[in-house]
């Protein structure tokens, strides 16, 4: 990120001909009217790939003066897992370690990996799960992306540590999150017919922008 | 029958960003910009609206950190600084052109802008911009809604009231600060909704707030009225749903009107055409390139050229096509206005256009103009008015019961610009944070001196650490190395405090830094972070 940062300030510094022309040499095309922050952002995007940027233009710096005591802690030397809403059918779950229990599990040998279990419920108030899946995370991951079942009422997110030939044993909980409903299904909506007023609204243009948007998340 | 009514909504609002260091001018620049093409025209809009005797209405959220900076004597003299530093620019490119020829013209018309707006803002304003909205206010022609303290992304935090309650809190204290009205509406930042944030807004007092369209759309049930009607959650707090087909008609696609060829291009300007050694003087250290406000040139090229070079800006041109959009626009909402209210049961309906500060007067430079013709067309017109949310809500009698959907204003409508690959490091320290401070309210809930005062710094950066702002701007690429450091300094500010507190051992003199660093909320206590017993 910070490389990233800045080259950044490099390229805001030139006049927005000099980013046309940047851009050219790296074959971007520049439609008419595209403004410099999205120039920069597709020059950046390209040197990404090319990786050659910075050593012609600049030198690297690193941490932009931040005194060393500012970085934040990797840990809080906690066992616990978050999770939080993206949108209506990805979740958001981040969970800590404690020293302990990583090198606990770090020197057990039967010990074979983390693995969020998404568990899912058909009712509030209801402890039994109607159905979950797994995913095995490595060691030193503290965060994922979940996606979630739209068919079901609510959901949470376990931290579990998986042994051979022993029972897995779960280190933390989630809360349990009601899962939105309402909206639509990807599969039936076009051509749906919809009463004055909710077409008025713009009922079906929204719809629409929600299929464009997330047919392939939701 | 009674008229159909147009809602207009403005939401204001800019990052914490307070230095008088130079090498910041890029990051203030926003707010510069801020104050000189949109609320200094935005008062001027509505003066003259005052003398001619229209009687406008439109609600307004301004919120609450940019009226601590507003309000704030160092911004409020950089600011004064900023102007005097675009004047020596403008008279410098007043005399780069030809005497009297149409760019010199432009150039002259922009120097003369940036001295009315010094002399408004210190002669006729004193400074205090705010003071005026506020007599907008209580004159009953704005309708000012309450925000959320640091501009924090509420859905994010629902399970952690007492953040949820602080930046309510602290929002409702800020607005009678600055405001001698009592709000009956709360904005969301984002328009940020999940289920239950209703219970503690109307815990509060307040009334309503306004969700994005498919907050209502996709509620449950689904509102028979649409979005042109308010309707109620089940603990009678009323929601209203944005209109987002009027904000697409006017910026957010390139069909929109803000891309006529006749209106000024915005993204030309000197501070990003001109040579450096031209231009230096006026940016920070590190030579960022920004904008003047010194713009020549109109979106649309030459159509007899076949190089496409750029047609230069005509001013009245532009003006009378944003006069027109308007009217358009204002046909488009009274006919559709008319059409739905055949089939609403008491005969009214009403539908609430939501926008962006930032589009009059930045965005869209011709923009208040637009603003300004809706206003004074609505106020002749004999179907359609323009009304505000307290007052639609006065005049009806049944709402229908819904629950809202989870739902933002954020591109995909949902939370993933604030929480993805770019920014998504910053949760988990923020909602540590805010766990923390809940703990100190519970170890020092009677605590006073410097103990206090460290609880209180403590509360406030932490304020600072939930603002939506970091996150936003690192995922849009926007300043996002500064939006990044200002978190970290945030977090660890407050865990200098918390760890301090723990040791019995506090720096007075860091303490003091900080606190002349970030005087926001002056009045704050920490307490507002307490468990609710």
């Amino acid at each position: 990120m910070e490389s990233s940062s800045l080259s950044r300030i490099y390229l805001e510094t030139l006049s927005s001909a000099d980013l046309v022309s940047l851009a050219d040499e790296y074959g971007i095309d520049v439609p008419a009217g595209l403004n410099r922050r999205f120039i920069i952002g597709e020059i950046l995007e390209m040197m990404e790939d090319t990786d050659r940027f910075l050593s012609e233009k600049e030198p690297i710096e690193t941490q932009a003066g931040f005194p060393a005591e500012q970085f934040l802690p990797k840990s809080y030397n906690e066992t616990r897992i978050t999770v939080l809403l993206r949108n209506p059918a990805w979740a958001f779950a981040y969970w800590d370690l404690k020293e302990s229990d990583t090198t606990v599990f770090a020197e057990d040998r039967l010990f074979v990996s983390f693995v969020l279990r998404v568990a899912f419920f058909a009712a509030p108030d209801v402890e039994k799960t109607v159905d979950y899946y797994d995913i095995t995370v490595e060691n030193d991951d503290r965060e994922r992306y979940v996606y979630l079942s739209r068919s079901e009422y609510a959901f949470s997110i376990n931290l579990i540590a998986k042994f051979r030939n022993l029972e897995a044993q779960t280190l933390a909980r989630s809360r349990k999150i009601v899962i939105p409903k309402g909206y639509p299904d990807m599969r039936s909506f076009p051509g749906e017919e919809y009463a004055p007023l909710l077409r008025l609204s713009g009922m079906a243009e929204l719809k629409s922008s929600h299929f464009r948007n997330h047919r392939q998340s939701f | 029958m009674s008229k159909n009514s147009l809602i207009i909504t403005i939401e204001a609002h800019s990052p914490y960003i307070r230095h008088t260091d130079r090498q910041y001018r890029p990051q203030m620049s926003k707010l510069f910009s801020a104050i000189s093409e949109t609320y200094l025209p935005l008062l001027r809009m509505f003066s003259d609206l005052e003398s001619d005797g229209i009687p406008f209405r439109l609600g307004m959220a301004f919120s609450p950190v940019l009226c601590a900076m507003l309000s704030d004597p160092l911004i409020q003299d950089e600011y004064v600084q900023w102007l005097d530093d675009l004047a020596e620019l403008g008279q410098k490119e007043v005399k780069r052109y030809e005497s009297g020829s149409s760019i010199q013209n432009l150039a002259r018309g922009y120097l003369k802008s940036v001295e009315k707006n010094r002399l408004d803002f210190t002669e006729t304003y004193g400074k205090n911009i705010l003071s005026k909205f506020n007599y907008y206010a209580v004159k009953g022609n704005v309708e000012l809604l309450a925000g959320a303290a640091t501009h924090c992304y509420l859905p994010l935090y629902t399970d952690l009231p007492e953040a949820v309650n602080a930046q309510i809190e602290a929002g409702l204290i800020s607005h009678r600060t600055y405001f001698e009205t009592i709000p009956d509406g709360f904005w969301l930042p984002e328009m940020g909704y999940q289920n239950g944030l209703e219970q503690t807004l109307k815990s509060y007092g307040l009334s309503y707030t306004i969700l994005n369209v498919h907050g209502l759309l996709f509620a449950d049930p689904v509102p028979e009225a649409g979005i042109f009607s308010p309707v109620r959650c089940g603990n009678g707090f009323s929601v209203f749903g944005r209109d987002v087909s009027s904000a697409l008609e006017v910026y957010g696609t390139p069909d929109s009107c803000i891309y006529n060829s006749v209106y000024r291009n915005q993204d030309r300007d000197i501070g990003y055409d001109s040579p450096m050694d031209y231009i230096s003087g006026f940016l920070g250290d590190k030579n960022r390139r920004i904008a003047t406000g010194f713009k020549y040139w109109a979106r649309g090229v030459r159509s007899d050229d076949r190089k496409r070079r750029p047609c230069l800006y005509d001013k009245a041109e532009a003006v009378s096509q944003a006069q027109q959009d308007a009217r358009d626009f204002l046909d488009g909402k009274e006919k559709k206005l008319a059409e739905a209210s055949r089939f609403i049961k008491d005969g009214h309906a009403s539908v609430v256009c939501a926008f962006p500060a930032e589009l009059f007067g930045q965005q869209w430079y011709e923009g208040i103009e637009w603003l300004e013709t809706v206003l004074r067309e609505t106020a002749e017109r004999e179907n359609i008015e323009c009304s505000l949310c307290s007052a639609v809500l006065g005049g009806k009698m049944l709402l229908e019961k819904v629950t809202p959907f989870f739902s933002s204003s954020g591109a995909n409508g949902y939370s993933e610009e604030l929480l993805d690959n770019s920014n998504d490091w910053m949760i988990r320290y923020a909602r540590k944070a805010v766990e923390r401070m809940i703990d100190l309210t519970e170890r020092f809930p009677n605590d006073t001196g410097l103990k206090e005062r460290a609880l209180n710094l403590g509360a406030r950066e932490l304020l600072l650490a939930l603002a939506d702002d970091w996150p936003r701007m690192v995922h849009d690429h926007m300043y996002d190395d500064y939006a990044a450091q200002r978190f970290r300094e945030s977090i660890f500010a407050f865990t200098t405090v918390y760890d301090s507190l723990g040791s019995n051992f506090i720096s007075t003199e860091w303490l003091t830094s900080v606190e002349k660093e970030h005087p926001l909320f002056p009045w704050l206590n920490y307490r507002i972070f307490s468990r609710k017993k």
